[in-house]
């Protein structure tokens, strides 16, 4: 079952949690890791517990603000959002994203060259 | 790379730990209760919803690590259990570090007190503005081979290159003097110095209050006066409208112009003749004359252009210097030369002091390497618990930076003790501050002086932590012998035995560096002054003078004096108790000043141009000093006014100038009255009127009653105290001449001693350091000794049993240890002596390389050494066999 999965490549994971913040707004970190891998189609294999240190990492940028709400059955709970500066970083690691996949394709998709003599 | 921003909010959440523990925990606790929530809504019993929610968390701890080392900032808190870590080594081991911190705090402090020395003497800026463009200007006489500097030059060629060098912006010039000084109803001696206008404008120093002297140059004559800080606050009472006030200066009334800066010091404090600070700043015009332009007796400080360097400058001033000898027959023979103001001034100290800076570091790194040792010995006997560390999975990385934080924190905390003890150190140095090292501002401990001492613990830090920080790195568990016992392998012993040898090579060298400066200090003090010092005291008097302006009031004027004189010397006389009474112009012995004249014997060409040491002298002087005159006679109270002008010459005299020829009845001519020859009616044995250990100089006594001065000194011969005698002395002054300043009243023996302040200074310096380097070794000695008998307790134990008698193993481990000491005693031996060379300017009368000395120090290193083996070698010798053996 592992086998079938997709490692989190490094750096990836950021983007993603931008992204995820983006289209559901305000969201807790259980939902978020929640939602990326349902949004993959639960083909990327997430290990939860990493999701917290994105976050972290995110907001030390400045890129996602934090605050606490009480969750449905009255516990504390964190909830963060997009910022102004995580929107714009978004929207350039994204472009980044695509380009650099779309150049990974496009170098995977050469055919063989014929060997010399 | 981390930003600016990230890294703060990085040190934030480090200092708000626990609230965002806390909080991490409430985050991961919803996390998961949601988790288990969504799987139970899924279908599964509540213990796998909730063993799901943790696996897919990736469980709990992990990802609480994780996100810890996202927020916070790793290394510190590392750096954080680290030095828990070495606290708790501290707290188990105090003996190890209280050795540590006071080892390399001893020698820290030592070597920081006296940087704080050379820091304030040769490396602090002088207080001038852009002091690198200031140029001090010397005069170098070719003689016999060598050159002779000096940094007294005439007005005249001042004069010269004010107007003509190219790359000088300005000259300033200036004389060191001293004159009475009305204060209240007193006369006192205050340090003056005249100086022309230029002066203050070359040095870049504005008066606090008021304008400096007006005019240019030597002509512009005036009475005002510019005086000191402290003479405005303490005698003034910091009067606001002192400026333009009146001072009686040497009988005559100055107007007070301006006030000079608190701060202000005058330069070229080296060439000044008496240790304190001027207070009063005259017109250099108004004595040019009297004291003669042409007679090289004053300071000059020159103001480079911008942009021109020292090289250029002093290309210049030689064409200058070629050009003006032309036409000036008294620069026959002499060169200029320009040196910056700071290297000029320091010029004379800075060998001793770069010496005992050289010999402080020395111990420096002794201390260092002894407390090297010490780690050395802790991290072998900490094998086993690096290996278990090792094995349980720490790095070699973090190992080594564990072993480098314990080193640097014992380091920062003996660096701190150091700086306490160099702040302690600096006090009593400054005890023994031989007043005439050209001090720039207060010696005290400033900033620089504890970057000095920061670096120095950081480098120590880094020394005496990365070569246990190393071997600690190295040990791999699979490399271990299963036999090999964790208190230490064979290569820790050989470290520590290098170190040691070292320790001892450096001990040994600083110890006979010392040894020869004691000894010459020593010699120093053994030597016959050639005058009886026993209940001799003496005093100066300074009295007031203008010029005259014609010869029958210069006439009056003369005799006015000698007859001030003569009514002080009577007083004198009748002082019950005192048994004889001599004047003099300087009070013996006078290292610096002197009066300083041309002469030419009638009858003999000139050698180039000759000049000597005039002294004033009444017919009672030799006696009372109990010098005899060794041919001719002894001036009397007839060889007055109206007599035939006479004089008698020392020895150095003769020989210099007559080639050791018949003196009696020569006639020579001094430049203060060219036209009357003095004939010589005796000559007088050498003394060391110039300090002890100073050749006798060419000296030519000129009887009072035929030539008049405004200053001279008093010597009273008595067996009354020097206590018991002043009261009297300036009670009887005052009564017959008030107008007479009496000054420096001291005994002769006391003077003695104070010309030796400054060998005595640097002496105690290297002692104190060659003691402490000695202690250090000594303990050190001791500890790789003891530590190589713990390390072979089972040997020595399996030794005794199989019949080795206590005394086999005391000398077996003594032996350990006189190996070491011998050893280091040779390299130490050889280091003195090839250091040794530096040394030799310092010494007198001993030889670098002198072997009675060099022998008592390497008998005394090697006697310490046995003592500190003895005690662990003793300890081996009773080893109990069977306790040995349970060791293991």
């Amino acid at each position: 079952m592992a086998e079938s999965k997709l490692d989190v490549l490094q750096g990836t994971l950021d983007l993603m949690v931008l992204q995820t913040l983006a289209v559901l707004g305000p969201q807790h970190g259980y939902g978020i890791a929640r939602r990326i891998e349902q949004a993959s189609g639960d083909s990327v294999l997430l290990n939860q517990g990493t999701i917290y240190a994105a976050l972290v990492r995110l907001r030390q940028r400045g890129w996602i603000a934090a605050n606490w709400g009480i969750s449905e059955n009255n516990r504390r709970a964190r909830f963060y959002a997009l910022t102004t500066r995580g929107r714009k970083q978004l929207a350039s690691d994204a472009s980044y994203w695509q380009r650099l996949t779309a150049a990974v394709g496009r170098v995977l998709a050469l055919e063989p060259e014929r060997e010399g003599q | 790379m981390i930003g600016v921003r990230e890294f703060f909010s990085r040190l934030r959440n480090e200092i708000g730990w626990r609230k965002e523990e806390r909080d991490l925990q409430a985050e991961l606790a919803d996390h998961l209760a949601r988790a288990e929530h969504d799987n139970r809504a899924r279908g599964l019993t509540p213990s796998e919803a909730r063993r799901q929610a943790r696996l897919a968390l990736g469980g709990e701890d992990c990802a609480k690590e994780l996100q810890r080392d996202a927020r916070g900032l790793p290394w510190l808190s590392a750096l954080r259990q680290d030095i828990a870590y070495a606290a708790r080594g501290v707290r188990r081991n105090p003996g190890f570090a209280l050795l540590a911190v006071l080892t390399l705090g001893l020698g820290m402090g030592a070597s920081t007190a006296i940087f704080s020395v050379a820091n304030a003497v040769l490396l602090r800026p002088l207080p001038y503005a852009n002091p690198s463009q200031l140029v001090g200007f010397s005069y170098v006489r070719h003689r016999g081979g060598g050159t002779v500097s000096s940094p007294y030059v005439s007005l005249n060629q001042v004069e010269a290159w004010r107007s003509d060098s190219r790359t000088l912006a300005s000259v300033g010039s200036f004389v060191f003097s001293a004159l009475p000084v009305r204060v209240g109803d007193q006369s006192v001696v205050l340090a003056t110095v005249f100086a022309d206008p230029e002066l203050m404008p070359t040095l870049g120093v504005v008066p606090m209050v008021g304008s400096n002297l007006s005019g240019t140059g030597s002509t512009h004559k005036d009475n005002s006066a510019v005086i000191s800080h402290r003479l405005w606050s303490e005698v003034l009472h910091s009067d606001p409208h002192a400026v333009g006030r009146t001072l009686l200066v040497n009988g005559e009334s100055y107007t007070i112009v301006g006030i000079l800066p608190a701060r202000f010091q005058f330069p070229r404090r080296d060439a000044a003749f008496f240790p304190e600070q001027p207070e009063l700043l005259l017109p250099v015009a108004n004595i040019a004359d009297v004291w003669g332009r042409d007679s090289a007796q004053w300071i000059a400080i020159g103001r480079l252009k911008p942009g021109d360097g020292l090289a250029q400058a002093q290309v210049d001033m030689d064409a200058l210097t070629a050009r003006l000898s032309a036409h000036d027959p008294g620069m026959k023979g002499i060169s200029v030369r320009l040196e910056g103001l700071q290297a000029d001034t320091t010029r004379k100290a800075r060998p001793a002091l770069m010496i005992v800076l050289g010999l402080s570091v020395v111990l420096l790194l002794i201390a260092c390497s002894n407390v090297m040792n010490l780690l050395v010995a802790r991290s072998a006997a900490r094998g086993r618990e690096m290996m278990v560390r090792k094995a349980l999975g720490a790095t070699t990385e973090r190992l080594v930076r564990q072993m480098l934080t314990e080193s640097a924190c014992l380091t920062l905390i003996a660096g701190g003790f150091g700086i306490f003890l160099a702040a302690l150190g600096n006090r009593a140095l400054l005890s023994l501050w031989p007043s005439f090292l050209p001090v720039t501002g207060n010696v005290g401990l400033d900033w620089r002086l504890l970057n000095f001492a920061l670096a120095l613990s950081l480098v120590s830090a880094l020394a005496a932590g990365i070569l246990p920080a190393w071997h600690c790195g190295r040990p791999q568990v699979e490399e271990r012998q299963p036999g090999e016992r964790a208190t230490g392998g064979r290569s820790f012993a050989r470290l520590q035995r290098g170190l040691m040898i070292a320790q001892v090579a450096l001990g040994m060298a600083l110890l006979a560096g010392a040894g020869l400066l004691v000894n010459s200090l020593g010699r120093l003090n053994a030597v016959d002054p050639g005058f009886r010092t026993a209940g001799l005291l003496g005093f100066e008097l300074t009295m007031p003078t203008q010029p005259a302006k014609s010869q029958a009031e210069f006439r009056q004027r003369r005799l006015r004096i000698m007859g001030l004189y003569n009514t002080i010397l009577e007083q004198m006389r009748a002082i019950p108790g005192v048994v004889s009474v001599g004047l003099i112009t300087n009070l013996p012995p006078e290292t610096r000043g002197g009066m300083f004249m041309g002469l030419s014997i009638v009858g003999l060409p000139p050698k180039g141009a000759q000049s000597c040491n005039f002294q004033i002298t009444s017919e009672d002087y030799f006696s009372t000093l109990a010098v005899p005159i060794v041919a001719g006679r002894n001036f009397s109270a007839n060889d007055n006014f109206e007599a035939p002008p006479v004089v008698i010459v020392n020895q150095a005299f003769a020989q210099r100038f007559l080639q050791g020829a018949d003196a009696l009845d020569r006639q020579l001519t001094a430049s203060f009255n060219p036209g009357a020859p003095r004939r010589i009616v005796g000559v007088v044995r050498d003394m060391h009127d110039r300090g002890l250990g100073v050749p006798s100089i060419p000296t030519v006594y000129v009887p009072f009653r035929q030539f008049a001065q405004a200053y001279g000194a008093v010597v009273l011969r008595t067996n009354l105290s020097p206590d018991a005698v002043f009261p009297v002395v300036r009670r009887r002054l005052n009564q017959a001449a008030p107008v007479v300043a009496l000054d420096h009243f001291t005994s002769i023996r006391d003077r003695i001693y104070r010309t030796l302040d400054e060998p005595r200074f640097y002496t105690t310096m290297a002692a104190t350091c060659a003691l402490m380097a000695l202690v250090f070794v000594t303990l050190g000695l001791y500890g790789v000794v003891t530590f190589s008998v713990l390390r072979r307790t089972a040997e020595i134990g399996i030794r005794t049993a199989l019949g080795a008698s206590a005394a086999t193993i005391l000398r077996g481990v003594l032996w350990q240890g006189t190996v070491m000491a011998l050893a280091g005693v040779g390299i130490g031996l050889v280091l003195a002596l090839s250091a040794g060379q530096v040394l030799g300017q310092l010494l007198f009368a001993v030889k670098p390389n002198d072997p009675a000395t060099l022998a008592g120090a390497a008998a005394l290193v090697t006697l310490v050494m046995l003592a500190a083996s003895y005690i662990p070698a003793r300890r081996a010798s009773r080893v109990d066999p069977l306790i040995a053996l349970r060791h293991e």
